[in-house]
């Protein structure tokens, strides 16, 4: 199976192929900071667009995450610095309600001028015109700095409405405690992660040890359905064909993959608490670091939560169970200009000063995030935290399904994760088997398309 | 000029004309007082209601008219839309969720309304006699409905959690088995109820309160002289006396009932599967999931007809309950 990293196939490629690759990528880092539209110490400095005496009081909303709100005023300031006229306030997104929040901002003319957006928004609202094409602001072979996947999702109709930033994934946390009590050994590497049996087995030593539950599953509401999909991936099924509108899921790899994730419910495994419509993120961490559970399957980005309920010892992470093929969760964000910026050439030169390499290098390692810079990605870098788990993480990430990023960056997504939201969630509660939920889902998906 | 101008004082000035007896001077400046106070008093009840009225204009009947206008268009989330006539109403009784939630909705109002009255009416009735800390206690109890909504429905999530959550903890400590509360669809919708009639009693209970107090004592003393016992006393005087104030509340409850959102989007997200999905809840995933705003804008006109319905019923049983009294 393809992957993010790698978008032309599976096969491995040859010596030569990887020679090039790396002279490639040296040449793209060495040219990076020009790429990127900065000086060679990663001081911003006028594209033609933008000049120093550039005058504009720009918005930029982010999720509530501390680190990441003093990250990007650290940024802000150093723009200042070279365009001292530019002023831009770091605002907050509230959680869980980006729809609805966007929706009525730009309907009212007065949405932020840069939105950090996910994969999975950007489709919408690139199609509906809520974040504008960026491309009369970039440079024709801006993007060669990216990872082509990532690029590519950024883009709709061929123009790009977001620039990556970063991207993360999921692996498996783990209590240190429980494992070493039923005597089990975390996979040291992704070729020998838990097979889906194995990792059944698995939870049901770690039920018995807990006395609770065993696994918690990194569901954080409706918005997160799409959470499920690796699952389907890794036992070679789809949701989609590649035309990107026929539903793929009504077979028997779909229902087989539904069927597996349900008994995991079923056999009481993850709590029921921990469906998708209803978890919230403060209850499935506290399954975790309360110790009704002792594996939980999430993303890199909680791990902050977690360093600051348990001590490093207490846990740990290693690889995403595994079937047919390893596949992970595709996250991360993209940083787009909305259609209602006064300033859109100013909010672009800002958005590609903080996706320059030096500044996606910052982001990531002190924020603990993946890069999506081509240049970066080789790299293992040199995080203020946590570095044995991220490089677990980024190791994981190289299994996030490309077929998988291409349906979550649909402009129709959110509509389908609405219908996988609603479907999943009846057959994990036991309301519905797996062929029923199979069937709806794939009659939903034909129905989602505006 | 302005006696000229208005037909109240065109009126009076041709009074005159008609040979009634009286000087001219004096007989002139008591019609224009007249007209002066009649036109003040003409103009009065409109500068009072005018500024209520253009927020009531500007912020209910503005989008009320336009929400009836995009419901007959396919309209996404924002940009113009093209009219399609009916077509949303047709989809919207044709799709099997909109009856979920419809059913859902009448559940619910079922369960909170005449829950939270009675509850309401039953405080209300014994704070309403001498107790010791009796403010501190009706402080208490109106508590919930100073809180929002959102912060109300955090703690209920924590407190209903069926993993480590205190209401199964303390079924468990007295013998009884735990419950799923908020994630088995068979008891989620009687959660977010109980959560919503502990956040209303306190409103409801003030609402009695007040209704109570305005009751004459001379009336009951009076019955209970002829001998009537404290049902009697109850149910013969004091609950016909509280009528009015039950029909408001009824009438208040249900509205709020019809428009709960806050409480369920936090609390269950609508889920498990579509046990709890009300008809906002089912307008706001219409209009925010789904982009569908001329979708969602047609179940929201279905919902003020069903609201408007049901004003025009309860104002007019009101009326026959008071011809009868």
């Amino acid at each position: 199976m393809s992957s993010l990293f790698s978008s032309t196939g599976g096969s491995q490629p040859s010596r030569r192929a990887v020679l090039r690759y790396a002279a490639a990528a040296a040449g793209t880092l060495a040219l990076a900071p020009v790429l990127a539209g900065c000086t060679a110490d990663g001081a911003p400095r006028a594209s033609s667009s933008v000049g120093p005496d550039a005058k504009a009081d720009l918005v930029l909303t982010t999720w509530n995450i501390a680190a990441d709100l003093v990250t990007y005023r650290k940024f802000a300031a150093e723009y200042k610095k070279a365009h001292p006229g530019v002023n831009i306030k770091v605002q907050v997104t509230p959680n869980g309600d980006f729809n609805q929040y966007l929706s009525t901002q730009l309907a009212g003319g007065n949405a932020p001028d840069i939105i950090r957006n996910t994969w999975q928004q950007i489709g919408r609202w690139a199609k509906n015109g809520g974040f504008i094409a960026l491309d009369p602001y970039l440079r024709k072979d801006y993007g060669n700095g990216f990872g082509e996947t990532f690029w590519k999702a950024a883009q709709f109709d061929g123009k790009v409405h977001g620039i990556p930033q970063h991207t993360d994934t999921f692996g498996t946390y783990y209590s240190t405690s429980i494992m070493q009590q039923i005597g089990a050994k975390p996979p040291a590497d992704l070729d020998h992660a838990w097979n889906w049996d194995e990792f059944v087995s698995l939870a049901r030593e770690v039920k018995k040890a807990t006395g609770k539950a065993g696994v918690a599953y990194g569901f954080e509401g409706v918005n997160t359905a799409y959470r499920w999909l690796p699952f389907l991936y890794m036992h070679g099924g789809k949701l989609m064909e590649d035309d990107g509108k026929t539903p793929a899921i009504n077979n028997a790899a779909g229902i087989e993959a539904i069927a597996w994730f349900q008994r995991l419910y079923n056999e009481g495994l993850i709590p029921k608490s921990n469906t998708i419509k209803g978890s919230t993120t403060a209850a499935v961490e506290n399954l975790f670091t309360s110790g009704q559970v002792g594996l939980m399957l999430w993303g890199d980005w909680i791990m902050g939560d977690i360093a600051k309920a348990l001590p490093q010892e207490k846990w740990d992470i290693t690889y995403m169970p595994r079937d047919k093929s390893a596949a992970s969760d595709l996250g991360g964000n993209l940083l787009s200009v909305s259609k209602t910026s006064k300033n859109p050439a100013v909010a672009a030169d800002f958005i590609q000063f903080v996706c320059n390499e030096k500044n996606m290098r910052y982001f990531c390692e002190k924020d603990l995030f993946l890069p999506v810079r081509t240049s970066l990605m080789k790299e293992q870098l040199d995080f203020s935290s946590q570095k044995e788990q991220m490089a677990v993480f980024s190791k994981q990430a190289a299994t996030v399904p490309a077929a998988m990023a291409k349906v979550e960056t649909l402009p129709d997504f959110a509509a389908i994760n609405q219908v996988l939201a609603d479907q999943l969630d009846l057959c994990f509660i036991g309301s519905q088997t797996p062929k029923a939920t199979a069937a709806n889902i794939a009659d939903g998906i034909k129905g989602a398309g505006s | 000029m302005t006696e000229m101008v208005s037909p109240v004082a065109g009126r009076r000035t041709a009074t005159p004309r008609g040979g009634r007896a009286g000087g001219p001077a004096k007989r002139g400046a008591r019609p224009r007082r007249e007209a002066r106070s009649r036109r003040e008093a003409s103009f009065a009840p409109w500068a009072f209601i005018s500024p209520s009225l253009v927020l009531f204009a500007v912020f209910a009947f503005a989008p009320i008219a336009v929400a009836v206008v995009l419901s007959f268009q396919d309209v996404q989330v924002f940009g113009g839309g093209t009219w399609v006539g009916l077509q949303n109403y047709q989809t919207m009784l044709t799709t099997p969720l909109f009856w979920t939630s419809v059913w859902n909705t009448v559940v619910f109002t079922l369960g909170t309304v005449p829950t939270s009255a009675a509850i309401g009416l039953l405080l209300a009735v014994m704070l309403n006699r001498r107790l010791p800390g009796r403010g501190l206690i009706r402080s208490l109890y109106f508590l919930p409905m100073v809180v929002s909504g959102v912060a109300v429905s955090l703690v209920m999530v924590w407190m209903f959690n069926s993993d480590n959550g205190i209401v199964d903890a303390f079924l468990q400590s007295i013998g009884l088995p735990r419950i799923e509360w908020l994630s088995s669809p068979s008891w989620a919708m009687l959660t977010v109820i109980l959560a919503v009639v502990w956040g209303r009693i306190g409103f409801c209970m003030v609402t009695y309160l007040a209704a109570l107090q305005g009751i004459n004592p001379s009336l009951l003393e009076a019955a209970e002289i002829d001998g009537a016992g404290a049902w009697r006393r109850f149910s013969s005087i004091t609950w016909p006396l509280l009528n009015p104030t039950t029909y408001l509340l009824m009438v208040l409850n249900i509205v709020f009932s019809l428009q709960a959102f806050d409480v369920i989007y936090v609390m269950t997200g609508g889920g498990p599967g579509f046990s709890t999905t009300v008809l906002v809840q089912y307008i706001f995933r219409s209009a925010f999931t789904d982009g569908k705003m001329g979708y969602a804008s047609a179940v929201g006109v279905f919902l003020v007809v069903v609201l408007l319905a049901l004003t025009v019923i309860r104002s007019r049983l009101a009326r026959k309950s008071e011809e009868l009294a």
